[in-house]
């Protein structure tokens, strides 16, 4: 990519907005549309090559076990098809200027597709033809994905993107596309775009679990992280059915380290991940669903079922018959048939103890997706130590910066709800400072 | 009357543009690939197997030859068959591909 880059060219057209949204994750996509109703013409700047950021990658979301695509994929369409909302995938945001009060310089690579997006049908023909196979990242590497692909079936753009640092360009995507839709003309552009107001929403990452050595993520090819049990779950998921990667057999014991990367100092990530007890709770519910005769334990240092509804959710998983146990897990290896034992501290009973599952789920911890603060010039978006966006206590979408709003994960982790009414709330607080602005300038 | 000169892809075009070479290390990774799947069809050729029994005949590990059987279950080359009573499925070739 680094050569391709090296030929972006600056796009001539002066581009104005209201507001420029940072972010096409659930956070983003709601600050987007609430403007957008209101009337505020917004950009919507999404890195990735499909918007719908972690939400539309879920199974379901708790307490109340709705389908996450079901709620994630009508706001990706609505946001898409608003006609105040321009929406850039596969962009990013290179340098954000403050230059007056309500008036912000925004410089935005939009990187090529190589597919020409009014052309393409999303067919997948060029997929097949690709003959370059690389681990699929929205399936966190459970399974393959071509170097043209379309990111999943429910991306919004539903389109194809060539990976061009995998690519041999061997031409048989070009030869194969139906539409003539793959252009591998085309050349990075950076956007110079003025806005009144830029909300940040950037969303979180999980905790790298090959950090906490002493679980073996990375080693043991059946311990996986709830992200990607996740996918194992989701309606689009990447297997036929719920598998163990070292094997492709039906796990029938399967365990959950919580707090694995958070609460952690040895992990470097002092902070509570917010939701990893309850996506725990909810996905041993799910597998119980999908496994009938499995067994789920839960190893955990307190549960925190804090929210509305959360008790009795945690309440039925046990009835349900998943298995908690309180204690600490030290240590997790890897057997020679594929199983895995986990080492841990049995803190009712007091005493060292260990089980063998057939897999192992571990509950990691959120970090903040802060990349994009580095791109601030004259101004610093205050973070606090972990690097998540600091905002007033009494006006938590606010940030240090006049004009600038943060909503979602990225001022610290929490669940979907909170999210969605951190977002509303960065709308409505963005809408007032834009009227604002305008009341100053008549 | 001559044949019409055939137009030039846009790859093409990049590849000579940027004089491309493909890198060494990617080169060896899409040969071991392909390599592998072929392995995997042939074994699956007329027959159901577990991912056991491939990795066994082909001798590749469980754990590459599950990674690549799934990845073409996506793109339909291979589909699940029955599943036995270890919990291991059997993999045939998609039917019509």
């Amino acid at each position: 990519m680094q050569k391709i880059l090296e030929r972006a060219e600056a796009a001539g057209e002066q581009l104005s907005y209201d507001a420029v949204v940072i972010g096409g994750g659930i956070a983003g996509m709601e600050a987007s549309l609430s403007l957008a109703d209101m009337g505020y013409r917004v950009l919507l700047v999404e890195r990735e090559p499909t918007i719908g950021g972690k939400m539309f990658l879920l199974s379901k979301v708790f307490p109340t076990l709705d389908c996450a695509s079901c709620i994630a994929t009508p706001k990706m369409a609505a946001a898409a098809r608003h006609p105040n909302i321009t929406l850039w995938t596969y962009s990013e945001v290179r340098r954000v200027r403050a230059l007056d009060r309500g008036a912000f310089e925004v410089d935005i690579l939009r990187k090529p597709r190589f597919v020409n997006e009014s052309l393409c049908t999303g067919c997948g023909l060029c997929e097949d033809a690709c003959p370059v196979v690389v681990p699929k990242e929205l399936d966190f590497g459970l399974r393959g994905r071509k170097a043209v692909y379309i990111p999943l079936d429910t991306a919004v753009p539903r389109k194809a993107v060539v990976d061009i640092d995998n690519c041999i360009l061997c031409g048989q995507c070009e030869r194969r596309c139906p539409a003539g839709a793959i252009d591998f003309t085309q050349k990075p552009r950076v956007y110079r775009v003025r806005a009144r107001a830029v909300v940040i929403a950037t969303g979180c990452r999980p905790f790298p679990a090959e950090l906490k050595e002493a679980y073996g993520y990375g080693r043991t090819p059946n311990v996986i992280t709830a992200l990607q049990m996740e996918r194992l779950l989701a309606p689009t998921r990447p297997y036929n059915a719920v598998l163990r990667p070292s094997d492709g057999r039906e796990p029938g014991n399967i365990g959950y380290v919580l707090c694995a990367g958070s609460r952690d100092v040895t992990a470097g990530n002092p902070r509570c991940s917010q939701v990893c007890c309850m996506y725990s709770i909810k996905q041993a519910q799910l597998l119980l669903g999908a496994l009938p005769l499995a067994d789920v334990t839960i190893y955990y240092m307190d549960v925190r079922a804090y929210g509305k509804g959360f008790e009795e959710f945690y309440q039925r998983a046990r009835s349900m018959g998943v298995k908690f146990v309180r204690g600490r897990v030290a240590r997790i290896e890897g057997l020679p048939n594929g199983d895995v034992r986990v080492m841990y501290e049995d803190v009712e009973e007091g005493r060292l103890k260990s089980a063998v599952h057939d897999l192992v789920v571990l509950a990691v911890g959120l970090l903040p997706d802060n990349e994009v603060l580095k791109a601030f010039e004259g101004v610093t978006i205050h973070t606090d130590e972990l690097g998540f966006v600091k905002v007033d206590p009494e006006d938590p979408v606010r940030t240090n910066v006049e004009g600038v709003f943060a909503a979602g994960c990225i001022t610290g982790p929490k669940d979907i709800p909170d999210t969605i009414l951190e977002a509303a709330a960065a709308a409505m607080r963005c809408a007032a400072f834009l009227k604002e602005v305008e009341a100053r300038q008549t | 009357m001559g044949e019409a000169p055939r137009r030039e892809l846009t790859s093409e075009r990049l590849r000579r543009e940027l004089n491309f070479q493909v890198p060494e290390e990617l080169a060896r990774r899409v040969r071991e690939a392909a390599a592998i799947r072929a392995k995997i069809l042939k074994c699956l050729e007329g027959r159901e197997m577990t991912v056991r029994e491939i990795a066994r005949e082909a001798g590749i590990p469980e754990s590459v030859v599950f990674w690549h059987l799934m990845t073409m279950y996506k793109y339909n080359l291979v589909e699940p068959a029955e599943k036995t009573e270890d919990g291991l499925y059997k993999y045939r070739l998609k039917r019509g591909r």
